[in-house]
């Protein structure tokens, strides 16, 4: 039977083709919604400008994301590396996360890899020491630093970034994992000099747990595949996550005193250290998404711990996004607007959901159909682009329950605006 | 842009989608445009939507019914064939009015979605379907037959709601209907209640659907005095507040006769039919509506309408024949109002109850077979009860589907205590009419035109007595009437003109309120 496997019978042809077929109608729905409503703007101008902006942002991403593509990978392109952890209090996951640091598809010889205890009252330290014994053998050299106090994760990044030798330096979170194929994956950006960041692909390992972290999962896909690879095109990532981001240690060491001591506000800035350094570093340099640098980190399975975790990081958003915006105007015309219609949107949601959802409503007794059925087409259409590239997954309880979560956290901005002095959610 | 790939093969698939996609939104608002025209977008999405879902629940639901139809026919004949016998062809025909439907329920003014649903699946059950209003018109000439069960379906004022929710049904039944068009309110832009004038063409085209006129602008109120006071269009002569004065009998006419007009060469040229009908707004029973201050409004507008169109509806039948009938039809002609809370059953019996009736006719009142309360409270159903009411001193009730009956006996069973029992004949109408009046101790033979009384004959005897269960009737044949108590003939009048007329019961006595009887058991045979 020759081939006769490799060709799909039509069915499944079909069963496959449904998702794309869906998400083109979500495009189509959209557009058709958007045009229709197009007349409306002079008579309210701010809400038309609004719903005209967000549309024309979201399809832009996944046009843009479209477009963005690896470089030609040079195989004589090989520098070295220098795998740089700090953790406090990660007993448990720690051995799991250096151990495949010596796993990795590279040289051995040319790995390096440091490890920063960053105060922990747990048996971290001892876990360091012991996997460092156990992967000594298999890489080129191993550090374990260790604090009696507690620091702060940004002084561990400097601190690993001021011990390292090598010339990438890829941070991973002490919760996350990479697979062995991801270091080659993030390294080959480098061969182009412009690059000074490169963040990997992380997706949700603990992703089954609840529906919580499934919508997690969703959410961290599209956040990678769509817009940071919008950002991308660009060379303008604004945040290389902690999880598993490599950067140039030639561009870091000039500016690491620089951001360790950074301030803002009349205060020390002691989370959204990731966020922190990609913006230290796109200044000059660029910062790339590899889609295929594959990576899993652990998110939060309880909602009081995703609803803080999300506060933590709308605060650094604010406070990088203030920063940004001092210099992207500089940069790309086409991702300026882009970064500046992004900070409207994100402080005019709010406005526009209150209005929609009771002003509206309460003045003139029409239930506003139309704003819900462009939100929900929307997540609609990001849930379709899930299941459409990763294939058969549940998803469509996931989006709604990401509606749900999109309209509480809506109101976190506002709120992360008036607390954003207040650093006690900070600690890790 | 250093990190992208603009090689053919990621541009082209891309540019495929994009020139299906701009393809299918030009073509959903091309389509948009030439079917509902100036409705706003996202109304056209909810009629849209609305016709669809009716579309699929009623076209279940008719399969459902259907299924359950051939099921029941396996077991054996109709037993509910058994009813009054009626003629295989049609002699008149009912003419339904609907305005629009209550997708979301009834309204008290409006009939649901789901009676309406319930009432042509009805209807169409038992046989009944619908005609064109061009073969209601060459049915009315005398020009061609149709089947008995024949009707007409009619809905006025052209609302977006009296064909989205409809046309479904239509569809799937196989009916036709007529839209009546307030043509000033199809004209307004961006309407989200009117018919857009795209929305009628789109709805002409489909075949299912014709228009007449309900007026240009006359479905609205106007000023009839400097004060706010208003009136109707066409029976009340309007307020002219330049002149400070109201209109004159000439300006009325001229008024009028411009609106009906306009209202036809209007709806002809936009449409490219022909309109020859005209339904009066605010067309009660008994004529238009008026607030009074020109008594001859009303029939100054019915005079002009009739020079301009073939018929004029009325929005409600009379109380005593409710179908047309080809003889005896004018300009006006009458239409059912179907009640918001009428199911399929209710309608389908109002309907059958006016089916012209064969001889001979046999009624134990057990179910109301079509005895219309004319005036008075008439309670039909077990017995057929009249009394006046507190105010009045009589109380008439006419057989509906007797209209074309001729020369024949009436008998009655009929006990009544106080005052005068009446068997009516030769009834024309409920105020035109030939009778037997029986009371204690007299009996006359009476002729009502248009209820104007005259005594032909009259007789005082002393064996006549009111009580209960007397068998009275009457006996119309050729120019001679007869009057009968307890089967004996005790008083005839000759020298009538013969007529086709139905016949009807009445109860009177002069002191108000207290006029009543009942009737157990009615014959009826040709002679």
């Amino acid at each position: 039977m020759p081939n006769r496997t490799r060709r799909k019978p039509w069915p499944y042809l079909l069963a496959d083709a449904w998702p794309w077929f869906l998400f083109a109608a979500a495009v189509y729905a959209i557009l058709v919604l958007k045009t229709a409503t197009i007349s409306s703007i002079s008579n309210e101008w701010f809400f038309g400008f609004y719903s005209l902006l967000v549309t024309s942002y979201i399809l832009s991403r996944f046009l843009l994301s479209y477009f963005h593509v690896a470089p030609e990978a040079d195989p004589t392109y090989e520098p070295s590396i220098s795998f740089v952890v700090p953790a406090k209090n990660e007993e448990d996951n720690i051995a799991e996360t250096v151990r495949r640091f010596a796993q990795v598809d590279y040289p051995p010889e040319k790995i390096e890899v440091i490890t920063i205890d960053d105060g922990s009252d747990d048996g971290t330290y001892q876990a360091m020491l012991d996997v460092a014994e156990e992967i000594r053998p298999k890489v080129g050299r191993v550090e374990v630093v260790h604090w009696e106090v507690n620091r702060g994760k940004r002084d561990g990044m400097a601190e690993g970034v001021k011990r390292a030798h090598n010339d990438i330096i890829i941070f991973i979170d002490s919760d996350s994992f990479i697979e062995p194929t991801a270091v080659r994956h993030l390294v080959k950006y480098f061969s182009n000099p412009r690059v000074g960041a490169v963040s990997g692909h992380t997706d949700v390992y603990n992703r089954d747990t609840n529906l919580l972290t499934q919508m997690q999962a969703i959410r961290y896909y599209i956040a990678f595949r769509v817009y940071k690879a919008a950002e991308s095109v660009f060379g303008l990532v604004t945040c290389c996550p902690g999880c598993c981001s490599a950067y140039r240690r030639a561009y870091l060491v000039p500016i690491i005193d620089e951001w360790l001591n950074q301030q803002f506000l009349g205060g020390k800035c002691t989370f959204g250290d990731d966020r922190s350094l990609t913006n230290f570093t796109i200044r000059q340099y660029d910062a790339v998404y590899s889609a295929e640098a594959k990576a899993y980190t652990v998110v939060p399975d309880s909602f009081l711990k995703y609803v803080r975790q999300q506060q933590r990081w709308k605060k650094s958003w604010i406070r990088e996004t203030f920063i940004a915006a001092s210099f992207m105007w500089k940069k790309n015309p086409l991702a300026a607007v882009s970064f500046y219609m992004y900070i409207f949107l994100a402080f005019a949601s709010p406005i526009v959901f209150m209005r929609a959802m009771f002003w509206y409503p309460i003045a003139t007794g029409i239930i506003p159909v139309v704003y819900l059925a462009g939100l929900f087409l929307m997540l609609f259409m990001h849930g379709l682009y899930y299941r459409l590239t990763v294939g058969r997954r549940s998803w469509l309880l996931a989006i709604a329950d990401f509606w749900i979560v999109t309209v509480l956290l809506m109101w976190q901005l506002p709120w992360a605006m008036v607390t954003l002095r207040d650093s006690r959610w900070g600690t890790r | 842009m250093a990190y992208t790939d603009f090689s053919f093969k990621k541009v082209l698939p891309l540019s495929l989608f994009m020139i299906v996609l701009s393809a299918a939104i030009v073509t959903t608002f091309a389509w948009k445009a030439d079917a509902f025209g100036s409705t706003p977008f996202f109304r056209a999405v909810r009629l849209f939507a609305e016709e669809t879902a009716v579309y699929g629940i009623f076209a279940i639901r008719h399969y459902d019914h259907q299924l359950a139809a051939a099921a029941a026919s396996v077991g054996g004949p109709d037993t509910a064939a058994a009813s009054v016998p009626t003629a295989s062809l049609a002699q008149a025909i009912p003419v339904l009015t609907y305005h629009r439907l209550g997708v979301f329920g009834s309204d008290n003014q409006n009939v649901s979605l789901q009676n309406f649903m319930d009432q042509m699946e009805t209807l169409s059950a038992n046989g009944w379907h619908t005609i064109t209003l061009e073969q209601y018109e060459a049915f009315m000439k005398g020009k061609i037959a149709l089947p008995a069960k024949s009707f007409l379906l009619t809905f006025d004022d052209g609302a977006q709601q009296s064909v989205y929710p409809v046309d479904p049904i239509l569809k799937t039944l196989g009916f036709t209907a007529v839209e009546y068009i307030i043509v000033a309110a199809s004209e307004e832009q961006g309407s989200t209640y009117y018919l857009s004038q795209a929305q009628i063409a789109h709805m002409l085209a489909s075949g299912r659907w014709e228009i007449g006129s309900h007026s240009y602008d006359g479905h609205r109120e106007y000023p009839t005095g400097p004060n706010g006071e208003t009136g109707v269009f066409f029976a009340d002569k309007l307020w002219l507040p330049d002149q400070d004065r109201l209109e004159t009998s000439d300006e009325f006419a001229q008024r009028v006769t411009r609106d009906l007009t306009e209202a036809k060469q209007d709806l002809e040229s936009t449409y490219g039919v022909t309109v020859n009908t005209f339904a009066f707004p605010f067309g009660g029973e008994s004529g238009i509506n008026a607030a009074g201050n020109f008594p001859q409004g009303e029939s100054t507008s019915e005079q002009i309408a009739s020079q301009i169109y073939d018929i004029g509806w009325l929005q409600t039948a009379r109380k005593d024949f409710t179908y047309n009938y080809p003889a005896y039809a004018g300009f006006l002609q009458y239409r059912i109002h179907v009640d918001h809370d009428w199911d399929g059953q209710r309608l389908l019996a109002e309907l059958e109850n006016g089916l012209p009736k064969v001889l001979p006719y046999t009624d134990s009142m057990q179910e109301n077979r079509g005895w219309m309360d004319s005036w008075g409270t008439v309670q039909a159903g077990g017995v057929l009860a009249l009394s006046a009411t507190s105010s009045q001193t009589s109380a008439s009730s006419i057989l509906d589907g007797s209209r074309l009956w001729k020369d024949y006996e009436f008998d009655a069973t009929v006990s009544w205590h106080t005052g005068y029992a009446f068997l009516l004949a030769d009834a024309t109408n409920a105020r035109t009419y030939r009778d037997c009046t029986f009371a204690d101790g007299v009996v006359e033979i009476q002729d009502t035109t248009n209820a104007s009384i005259t005594t032909l004959k009259k007789r005082f005897d002393s064996s006549i007595k009111s009580g209960d269960d007397i068998p009275l009737g009457i006996r119309v044949s050729g120019d001679t009437i007869s009057c009968l108590y307890d089967g004996n003939v005790v008083l005839t009048y000759e020298g009538l003109a013969s007529r086709q007329g139905g016949i009807g019961v009445q109860a009177w006595n002069p002191q108000p309120g207290t006029a009543g009887l009942t009737v157990t058991h009615v014959a009826v045979s040709a002679l």
